[in-house]
């Protein structure tokens, strides 16, 4: 995986809450699974912002959903995750795991 | 789900609906504006002011949020994202956001640095502001009398120091007075400190001696009382006592050592111990 294709800090964060789901997920759905991971409320905007390039990397895949009387007529937008995204994923983990193995630890951080 | 006593179901706020939709490009507006209809709606039930709330933070967040998706080349890309084709369109104001926020963040993360920078800052607006407010009151601001424009100083200089400023002699300001073809009208006057006394202790302030023209020269009034006039200083019946000249006090003076008080028109006043001659 080229430099392009590393994901950013927020962009793992998106790929995590939307890879915890089994199917596809819509924003409010992905925005609280985010807020259980990070352990704080974020940005709805931010989020959308951050699926909308991920789809463009081809990481995650999008589509509208119908609209309902609860949500003002408005539309759920879908996502899901594509392979090439738990790719992503895999390789961002692998390359922090290899970080840590390669790294001569303080003794404080004997224990992790 | 609870309503308020009005009887009316909660909404989300109509300025921050309002304000959303003018930021968000469509493709993001609505499935954003759908999510946080249904989670104000969740949040309603139980804590209507939680909602605003949330509803404000999140609309605040939208400003803050830089709208526009980073153009990466990955294998397998789509190229685009749902929300791309706004990306080319994505206003001048994500910019400047972003580079708010940075600066903002530089300046926290420095504190001495900032604190020099505003003490710095603060010193030049406040130098500044006093030296405009000093030329402005010197330099720019017309003075308050009659066609200022038109008004001239007059001074003696020698050859040896033609730069110089002498005041001009009795002799030579009549001859001004009598032969000068470019001035309309002259006046003289000379100034010095001296003990005016009108009541109670004598205040030490500027005198001036001028002759009676000089203040319908320059086009003011008293205020209270008159001006001076031509026979101002010369007896009635002639080869009388002269009698005493006229004192026209400056609104300054009559403020603060006189206290304003209109019942010294009329007083005979003294400078350095006599009657003004």
């Amino acid at each position: 995986m080229g430099k392009g294709n590393r994901l950013g800090e927020f962009e793992e964060v998106v790929l995590l809450a939307l890879a915890s789901f089994e199917e596809s997920a819509y924003g409010v759905e992905i925005f609280d699974a985010i807020a259980r991971i990070t352990g704080r409320e974020g940005s709805i905007t931010g989020v959308y912002v951050t699926l909308s390039r991920l789809e463009e990397k081809g990481y995650v895949r999008s589509e509208l959903g119908r609209s309902s009387p609860e949500r003002g007529g408005r539309a759920k937008r879908f996502f899901t995750l594509r392979p090439a995204g738990a790719e992503a994923l895999k390789h961002s983990r692998e390359a922090l795991d290899a970080l840590w193995r390669g790294a001569r630890l303080h003794p404080l951080l004997e224990d992790v | 789900m609870s309503r308020p006593v009005t009887g009316h179901p909660h909404k989300p706020p109509r300025l921050a609906e309002w304000l959303l939709r003018r930021r968000l490009p469509k493709e993001f507006a609505e499935p954003i504006l759908g999510d946080l209809v249904e989670r104000f709606a969740s949040l309603s039930e139980t804590d209507p002011a939680a909602a605003r709330n949330f509803y404000w933070r999140q609309t605040r967040s939208a400003f803050t949020s830089r709208l526009r998706p980073t153009r990466t080349a990955t294998v397998g890309a789509t190229g685009h994202g749902f929300g791309a084709e706004h990306a080319a369109a994505a206003s001048g104001l994500d910019s400047w956001a972003q580079d708010l926020r940075y600066g903002t963040r530089r300046l926290i993360r420095s504190p001495g640095f900032t604190l020099v920078a505003l003490l710095t800052l603060a010193l030049g607006i406040g130098a500044t502001t006093t030296i405009f407010s000093v030329v402005q009151e010197t330099l720019l601001r017309s003075l308050p009398f009659s066609d200022p424009d038109r008004l001239v100083m007059v001074w003696n200089h020698t050859r040896e120091e033609p730069t110089g400023r002498w005041l001009v002699t009795a002799k030579d300001f009549a001859d001004l007075d009598e032969q000068s073809r470019s001035l309309e009208v002259a006046a003289v006057t000379e100034t010095v400190v001296g003990p005016l006394l009108g009541a109670g202790e004598p205040v030490h302030v500027k005198i001036s001696r001028t002759t009676a023209n000089f203040f319908s020269l320059l086009g003011v009034e008293p205020i209270l009382g008159r001006g001076f006039l031509p026979g101002d200083g010369t007896p009635v019946i002639p080869g009388d006592e002269e009698p005493p000249l006229p004192i026209l006090l400056s609104h300054g003076t009559w403020q603060t050592h006189f206290g304003g008080d209109r019942s010294v028109l009329g007083r005979t006043m003294t400078i350095f111990g006599r009657p003004p001659r």
